[in-house]
């Protein structure tokens, strides 16, 4: 849909309106925030109390447009003068942003934390939380530079406000502040390397040859300098190594449904940019960029595994062992990435997907059990067997699934990443990809230590209460749920969900070439 | 056709299923249902299985009552597909295996009958655990074999933390990551397998190359050429990795991880620990079972594989065998627990596996195949046997004990015997295994093998050793008693433990006089095997 002649301002204009029938779920969304923001303007109780509702029916209503849209199908397509890209890869992710979210939400109106509930303006959650929501679904479709770097933004700031919303909770308050400062700073030094990239190319949006070729004239080092900058942004989003430092400490201090949310949601929308950003730089520039960048990435992906393992380790918050997972998580996600290929694509998004069953699941289930004891502490899942058996077996299956043994997602995640590499490293006979593979290998012998600790604790130790806890309503429904998806797709069916990605990646792909 | 195989995984699932569903308190029905579902393994394992088995002639490779189901089936791209399939189906090795299960499990639940805390837990568990043995033994893709390789780790992990001695979890966690250690690798193989092989049927019936795992269609022709083989692929000839060859790496990968689960010197410190921790059953399920797994896998998949890098290998894996006899052997010496000695002493007899295997030769592989099913009924006997001391003392320190023949007469007849047939007496099953292994050990040209088989001979005499050094310390002489626990609770067998040791004695004199009741199972259709492994190594 991209107008003929550039400086057609007219066609331009024209242009707009074509695609906004594919944006339709941001539609609601953003319809619902307004008309929160009026719910929110008015003191009265009643809309205080209609408020929650309003935001979550956007929330699904938004979801079951999208899904609608996901199933019907559709030409990807480049709208709103080439800054979006809407395809079924945006699609996918963009489900992926909005059920946690409202899941997130629905936790939060059910939350039996009081201290979240006395501060005043329970109203605020929700809007924060659709704003969260919109920036990330425009991030999913981002193509153009500016826009990645808006919808970044729009993600960011609400976040910043999430993650020390709860006021008498000291932690979130220190917490959400050091988030604002590193992420003021990396979106600083993101903006800094857009800058860079205009200066070079000329324009900020990859896919188009004009781009590529503009860039090519300058000499590897500008090229390299510049992405470096755009990626040290958007690794600093998803909390890899080294840029990691803000993630335990915003996981640990957040009110759990907002934490549970950022582990997933947000790093999920990222990694759809950067597989984006990969696929165009690989189909578009010098082979000697694209080995500065696997050079780079490459790093990135070893650091976050050894470090998120190595730390995890030592931890003895749940929240924060699960922060450090989540680290080395987004390390074996980068070597998905590395491969730059349609298959590496496809297995990455098959890993965001199984990520977020199981993270999610993870927190949820930590949530569930900290709401009822007021601890984070490894220490307090002694003998929760005993007491919760249904959440024990729960708690085991994603952590088991976590950690990439069978017969759980986790594994067939695990092994599709390993396949794409392999399939990567027999066609380009590219060492780095082997090292990466033998380096995830021994690390999953690694970050066995520290996933197997949760699981034992609650069968070898003895309770010092023994009341039992019991799981009910929607989140004991959630929690079921997500535990028995991760066991049917540890056995069957994962090649559908496979297959399918593999087609939405190599739709993305066809689109870029030059 | 029956299902036969499929209809013997179902029973532990059965039982599994009906264990869950019981009260947690039942402790009497729980052990009961246990009992029954693996009985009725039992009886459907020998009583139909066997009789199927030997009725139906082996269609496919020496393989008989296949069961093949469409399962998985990715999409790879511009690689072609990855077909997985539900493949199930038995040679002589896996079905004198999957009997070994049948026969072992019903031992270990009765063994379980004192079992005080958990035992809904317990039960579920070591179902879970019966399940996938009983798959691993029947699996005949890589990828299911995987799956429930891996997937015995989980229920192990817990019945060693839950139901051990007192430093059981350092114990657990120790198995769980010496095995995962060497399963992982496994894994990057099995990648790199899932381009290497195609399935030709397929492949001509979708029109696309469809990849597969199928450990069938990975056999090699008697020219030594692989004619499913992708050339060009991680694991053709002549494709090399970190300048070392590919076949040969991924090889000892396989091989070094089975031999963590054999276990071989140098990787056997997990085992000493997991048993002198692990309770009586769960050491026996462990020693009988478990191990074989290991000694199952070298020869099916890393030998099976990878056959010219096996035999060119031959001298090393013969190495490792005669380090375990001989370092097994000797450190089995110097133990003071008798769980220990008996941990160290199934090191050394799993190092007579590796050395049957290296020798490349029908009887000596044959040897090997049938010392891991005599070892499973001798170390299941000696871990029965050590169980019944600690039951009644809660004390193994073999210093503490004088003269026990006088107070229990029968259990130590049992000890003798059981003593006797693992250091290989004439007569007893033990020793036509060894002398199979020696046999094929000594006609091997392969290197270094037969100086190696030499050398082990002197661990038949090391293990004389321990076990007659220690049976008249403990058993011969007046009776008296050290240590701490209650020396008037040493009273002698009863019903239930002879029911235990009863048919294991019987098997030990049974199969040293009548080994060919066992080879005549598996000896045709291993030769054949084996005759195809030489053929595909040295064209």
């Amino acid at each position: 849909m991209s107008p003929t002649n550039p400086y057609d301002v007219q066609a331009m204009l024209d242009s707009i309106p074509a695609g906004l029938g594919k944006l339709i779920p941001e539609g609601i969304l953003i319809l619902t925030f307004l008309v929160a923001i009026i719910f929110e303007i008015f003191p009265g109780r009643r809309f205080s109390k209609v408020l929650p509702f309003w935001a979550m029916t956007g929330l699904v209503g938004a979801a079951v447009v999208q899904f609608y849209l996901l199933v019907v199908g559709f030409p990807p397509q480049k709208i709103a003068m080439d800054m979006l890209w809407v395809d079924r890869m945006s699609g996918v992710v963009k489900l992926l942003v909005f059920v946690p979210a409202f899941i997130s939400m629905a936790t939060f109106h059910q939350s039996e934390t009081k201290s979240v509930h006395t501060s005043d303006g329970k109203g605020t959650y929700f809007l924060l939380m659709i704003a969260l929501a919109i920036g990330l679904s425009f991030l999913t479709m981002a193509n153009h530079l500016m826009m990645v770097f808006l919808a970044l933004e729009m993600a960011s700031l609400p976040a910043y406000v999430l993650t020390a919303y709860s006021r008498e909770n000291k932690k979130g308050t220190e917490s959400g502040l050091k988030y604002v400062i590193f992420g003021c700073f990396s979106s600083g030094i993101m903006a800094y390397g857009i800058s860079w990239i205009f200066g070079l190319a000329g324009s900020l949006d990859p896919t188009t040859a004009d781009f590529a070729a503009q860039l090519q004239v300058h000499p590897i080092w500008m090229q390299g300098v510049a992405w470096l900058l755009v990626f040290v942004g958007l690794a600093f989003k998803v909390g890899l190594f080294p840029f990691h430092f803000w993630v335990p400490d915003v996981y640990e201090g957040a009110p759990f449904p907002v934490a549970s949310f950022f582990s997933v949601g947000p790093k999920v929308a990222v990694f759809v940019v950067l597989l984006r950003l990969t696929a165009c730089l690989h189909l578009g520039f010098s082979p000697g960029l694209e080995s500065l960048l696997l050079a780079g990435f490459s790093a990135m992906a070893l650091g976050s595994i050894l470090l998120g393992n190595l730390s995890a380790m030592f931890q003895t918050n749940v929240r924060r062992m699960l922060a450090f997972s989540s680290i080395a998580h987004s390390g074996y996600l980068m070597v998905g990435i590395c491969t730059f290929s349609v298959q590496g694509g496809a297995s990455v998004l098959f890993y965001l997907t199984i990520y977020t069953l199981m993270t999610y699941g993870a927190f949820m289930a930590s949530g569930w059990l900290e709401e009822r004891k007021h601890s984070q502490t490894l220490d307090d899942l002694k003998g929760l067997s005993s007491r919760a058996p249904a959440l024990a077996v729960i708690w085991i299956v994603l952590w088991v699934s976590l950690s990439g043994l069978p017969p759980t997602a986790g594994f067939i995640a695990k092994l599709e990443i390993f396949l794409a590499a392999t399939q990567s490293y027999q066609g380009a006979g590219n060492l780095v990809l082997l090292v990466l593979l033998i380096a995830v290998v021994l690390n999953t012998v690694l970050a066995l230590f520290y996933y197997l600790r949760p699981p034992a604790m609650m069968l070898f130790g003895q309770p010092k209460i023994s009341s039992p806890i019991a799981l009910h309503g929607f989140q004991g429904f959630v929690l079921v749920f997500l535990a028995v998806i991760v066991l049917i797709l540890g056995i069957f069916a994962f090649d559908a969900l496979s297959d399918f990605m593999l087609k939405v990646v190599d739709e993305f792909h066809s689109g870029v070439r030059f | 056709m029956t299902p036969w195989l499929t209809i013997l995984l179902t029973l532990p699932a059965a039982g599994l299923l009906l264990t869950m569903l019981l009260p947690a308190g039942s402790n009497q029905l729980l052990k009961r249902v246990s009992l029954g579902t693996t009985l009725l393994q039992l009886l459907v394992g020998f009583g139909l299985l066997l009789p199927a088995y030997l009725q139906k002639l082996p269609d496919n490779q020496g393989f008989a009552l296949h069961e093949k189901w469409q399962w998985i089936r990715l999409d790879m791209g511009t690689a072609g597909f990855l077909n997985i399939e539900y493949h199930l189906g038995l040679d002589g090795m896996g079905i004198l295996m999957v009997l070994l299960t049948c026969m072992v499990m019903p031992l270990v639940v009765l063994s379980s009958w004192n079992n005080q805390h958990r035992n809904k837990l317990y039960f579920v568990l070591l179902q879970l655990l019966n399940l996938s043995i009983l798959g691993c033994f029947m699996s005949l893709d890589f990828f299911l074999f995987y799956l429930f390789f891996e997937f015995m780790l989980l229920p192990m992990f817990f019945l060693i933390g839950l139901w051990g001695g007192e430093k059981r979890e350092y114990a657990a966690i120790k198995f769980f990551l010496y095995t995962l250690f060497g399963s992982v690798f496994m894994l990057l193989v099995m990648a790199g397998l899932g381009f290497s092989f195609i399935d030709p049927d397929l492949t001509a019936s979708l029109g696309r190359t469809v990849h597969t795992l199928d450990f069938l269609h990975m056999s090699g022709l008697a020219d030594g050429t692989y004619p499913n083989l992708v050339a060009g692929s991680v694991f053709s000839h002549g494709y090399s990795l970190f300048g070392l060859d590919a076949r040969a790496l991924a090889f000892w990968v396989l091989l070094i991880g089975f031999a963590i689960k054999l276990p071989s010197v140098p990787f056997h410190t997990w085992l000493p620990d997991a048993h002198v921790q692990a309770s009586t059953p769960i050491s026996v399920i462990l020693a009988a079972l478990l191990l074989k797994v290991g000694g199952y896998g070298i020869l099916r998949i890393a030998f099976g594989i990878f056959p010219e890098a096996a035999l060119s290998s031959a001298t090393w894996v013969a190495g490792l065998g005669m380090i375990s006899i001989l370092y097994g052997a000797l450190v089995a010496m110097s133990q003071r627990d008798l769980k220990s000695l008996i941990a160290y002493s199934s090191v050394s007899h799993m190092g007579f596996v590796l050395l049957g295997l290296a020798s490349f030769q029908a009887v000596g592989i044959s040897g090997a195949v049938l010392q891991m099913f005599n070892h499973g009924v001798i170390s299941s006997a000696l871990f029965l046997l050590a169980g019944v001391l600690s039951d009644r003392t809660h004390d193994r320190t073999l210093s503490n004990y004088r003269g026990l023949w006088m107070k229990m007469p029968v259990y130590s007849a049992f000890v003798l015997v059981a003593f006797f047939a693992s250091m290989g007496l004439p007569g007893l099953n033990g020793f036509v295994s060894e002398m199979m292994v020696f046999m094929g050990a000594f006609g091997s040209t392969e290197g270094y093998v037969s100086v190696f088989a030499a050398i082990s001979v002197i661990g038949i005499v090391l293990a004389a050793v321990y076990y007659l050094r220690t049976f008249r310390q403990m058993f011969m002489g007046e009776f008296s008693y050290l240590g701490t626990g209650d020396s008037g609770s040493l009273q002698d067998l009863d019903g239930r433990e002879k029911t235990l040791l009863v048919p294991l004695a019987v098997l030990m004199v049974l199969l040293g006089i009548f080994p060919s009741l066992a080879t005549s199972l598996f000896d045709q259709s291993l030769s054949e095997y084996v005759s195809n492994l030489i053929q595909v190594a040295k064209p």
